[in-house]
């Protein structure tokens, strides 16, 4: 390698950090993207795929427990249970829970459900102790008309 | 595993399971002479959780949201793939406007994979700054995917003839921006990372792979088109609407190109401009009309038969080889995922380099583990 | 199906190849269909490198009863994809092309990992993705996950 060389290379080297800097220079004066999560947040896009839960319909909620959502769920995490008043009436979902821990969060449910009975929720601060308090208790969410 | 002789002078180093340059859990056993590679041997499965028993156990629908978890970084793509593979054996095509709003999709998450592959790249060579850089880039894509499929990095939103959801209007509109804003940071990252002088030492003549070695380890994606051969899917055996779409094949000069890291390094960078044209191209041509095929069975089932599906993902070419006997459960479904065939190619790659090398080469093949794992 | 392609007529006239089948459908993916002789897949497979073509995948189908290997072969900026399929016994090995194609290597492991079919000539045939101690091969049909399999890997919560 001859000497011309060795200096063309050490002067285009040396520029390629320089004009490298420049970029980082330039940054430096670019507005700030980072949000500091807790104190700040971002809004949720309106699609936002939180765990499911059933939507408030006249005072009570529209499943009637026909079991398509748990046939259909990939890592059966619902178990749904109805019952009837008397022998003439219509089903209608008692128990409703799902195991969170396990739910992919397909939105398989919420499609196959021939009531419409199913949304998803806008949660996503769902930090547990326990494996047992990822299993949500639907109905009981629906009544206390829980944070949504 | 290595074996060696009692007199001989080498030893053994273990990287990974756990080193963060492997990204994820891929475990290299390497036996040395002094900082010199003499023999490696990559050890795999420690992510394995039998996505292809799953498959046979589970019916075709349930098996949707799976398919996102082999490669995690380009779930759409997978997901994507899965569907067309069905939706052909089972005779059913998407509405246009389904089919090209799966491929914008698809391409953005191509983007966000190959930027990811970016930032970490630099990070396993020492360069701090870009990995930030990129991941900004990758959050104004991941913020555009969740406005449409409402999640973030497994997605799940294609669905068995058509997609979960329709665009929202902000969708055009935030996808334009992001195009605009990624060209401009694509030439500052030429100047901060491709002209660099340190980069251009780490990865110039490192790693080179030859065309024959490419085919005898069947190499494909980015890590083949740095060899020179312009095989691109996408091209060759176009599927969905990728014919209506003009866009080259980005390959690295035939007669220049050794394949080396940094071929592989800018083919990537080259792809991605690619994918931002692809993407802008769709944004003018997506139709107005339904999301959903009619008529079509909430359950697949292929007639009886086998079906063989390709599709060119973030990593390269990928299979699905489907056996039905006409139930809604599968009997056979393979998966040949790229980051396997490309990652066979190291034992080749490895003896000879330092140690040192050894990272800059494992993370230009951009290498998902669980995908290799399934 | 391209029927210019000469290796077409290469193949179906290979003494290996017991029967060929254009594409039945525009569904199924394949150009050609091969069912072939295991013995002759190495010879099969130096046709196909010296014709350009890779190795894109090798997999086992277990059909309850009996076992049978796929090949598929792909090349380079053409459509082509030629799939070979020949019966596979757990008694008897089948032929390594690890001597032809180095991407043989670690499918052949697969397979041999997934469902316990060896091929002869092989250097290293171990397991792949499976821990090195496992003793059954899960893609068999007759393999129950969530029976005891020896180690306790299954051991706790069995869905």
């Amino acid at each position: 390698m001859g000497v011309g060389q060795y200096l063309n290379d050490l002067v285009t080297g040396a520029w390629s950090l320089a004009s490298g800097m420049g970029v980082t220079v330039r940054y430096m004066f670019k507005p700030v993207s980072t949000v500091q999560y807790p104190r700040e947040r971002l809004p949720l896009p309106e699609a936002y795929r939180g765990h499911i839960e059933l939507i408030p319909h006249e005072g009570g909620h529209r499943c009637v427990a026909c079991g398509e959502c748990f046939r259909t769920c990939p890592s059966a995490v619902i178990k749904v249970q109805g019952f009837k008043r008397q022998a003439s009436d219509h089903t209608r979902a008692r128990y409703f829970f799902i195991d969170y821990s396990r739910c992919s969060l397909c939105g398989l449910c919420v499609e196959v459900c021939p009531e419409k009975a199913l949304r998803f929720s806008r949660e996503y601060e769902q930090a547990e102790v326990s494996r047992y308090g990822a299993v949500v208790d639907l109905m009981a969410r629906l009544h206390e008309g829980g944070p949504s | 595993m290595l074996r060696k002789t009692l007199t001989d002078d080498t030893f053994y180093l273990n990287m990974g399971p756990q080193h963060p340059s492997t990204h994820g859990v891929l475990r290299l056993l390497l036996r040395l002479d002094g900082e010199r590679i003499v023999e490696c041997e990559p050890v795999l499965g420690y992510s394995h959780r039998g996505h292809e028993h799953m498959a046979q156990t589970k019916s075709y629908l349930r098996f949707m949201p799976n398919p996102s978890r082999m490669d995690y970084l380009a779930g759409l793509m997978y997901n994507h793939a899965y569907c067309l593979a069905l939706e052909r054996a089972c005779g059913v095509e998407a509405p246009r406007r389904a089919q090209y709003i799966r491929l914008i999709c698809a391409e953005l998450n191509r983007i966000a994979s190959h930027l990811l592959w970016f930032g970490a790249y630099l990070l396993d060579l020492g360069g701090f700054t870009p990995f930030l850089y990129a991941f900004d880039d990758r959050e104004d894509i991941l913020a555009i995917l969740g406005e449409v499929t409402g999640s973030r990095l497994t997605y799940s939103y294609c669905r068995f003839g058509g997609v979960a959801r329709d665009l929202t209007p902000a969708f055009p509109q935030m996808t334009r921006a992001f195009i605009a804003k990624l060209r401009a940071r694509l030439a500052d990252y030429d100047t901060l990372v491709s002209k660099n002088i340190i980069f251009i030492n780490r990865t110039k003549g490192i790693g080179p792979i030859s065309r024959e070695q490419a085919r005898d380890y069947a190499l494909s994606g980015p890590n083949l088109r740095a060899c020179g051969i312009g095989h691109d899917l996408r091209r060759v055996e176009p599927c969905s609407v990728y014919p209506d779409l003009d866009f080259q094949t980005v390959t690295t000069n035939q007669d220049a190109g050794i394949g080396d890291c940094y071929d592989r390094y800018l083919v990537r960078m080259g792809e991605m401009a690619q994918s931002l044209d692809i993407v802008e191209q769709a944004l003018e041509l997506i139709p107005e009309g339904p999301i959903r095929a009619k008529g079509v069975p909430q359950e697949p089932a292929p007639p009886p038969g086998d079906y063989q599906f390709s599709y060119e993902s973030a990593r390269g070419l990928l299979s699905i080889y489907l056996v039905s006997d006409g139930s809604r459960v599968p009997v056979r479904m393979k998966w040949r995922t790229p980051s396997f065939s490309n990652l066979s190619i190291l034992p080749l790659l490895l003896p000879g380099t330092l140690v040192a090398d050894t990272v800059a080469i494992l993370g230009s093949l951009d290498l998902v583990i669980p995908e290799i794992d399934r | 199906m391209n029927q210019a392609e000469p290796l077409y007529e290469l193949l179906r006239s290979s003494p290996a190849v017991l029967e060929a089948q254009g594409s039945q459908s525009a569904r199924d993916g394949f150009d050609l269909r091969l069912a072939i002789r295991a013995k002759g897949m190495p010879e099969l497979a130096r046709l196909f490198k010296e014709h350009g073509c890779f190795l894109e995948f090798i997999t086992a189908v277990d059909h309850g009863e009996s076992l049978e290997l796929i090949y598929v072969f792909s090349a380079w900026l053409r459509p082509f994809r030629v799939m070979a399929r020949c019966p596979a016994s757990l008694m008897e090995p089948s032929p390594s092309l690890v001597e032809v194609l180095a991407a043989a290597d670690w499918q052949e492991r697969e397979v041999f990992d997934m469902f316990g079919l060896e091929f002869a000539g092989h250097p290293d045939l171990k397991r792949i993705l499976l821990p090195e101690d496992a003793d059954f091969h899960p893609l068999r049909k007759d393999f129950k996950p969530g029976a005891r399999h020896g180690g306790d890997w299954f051991e706790g919560e069995t869905a």
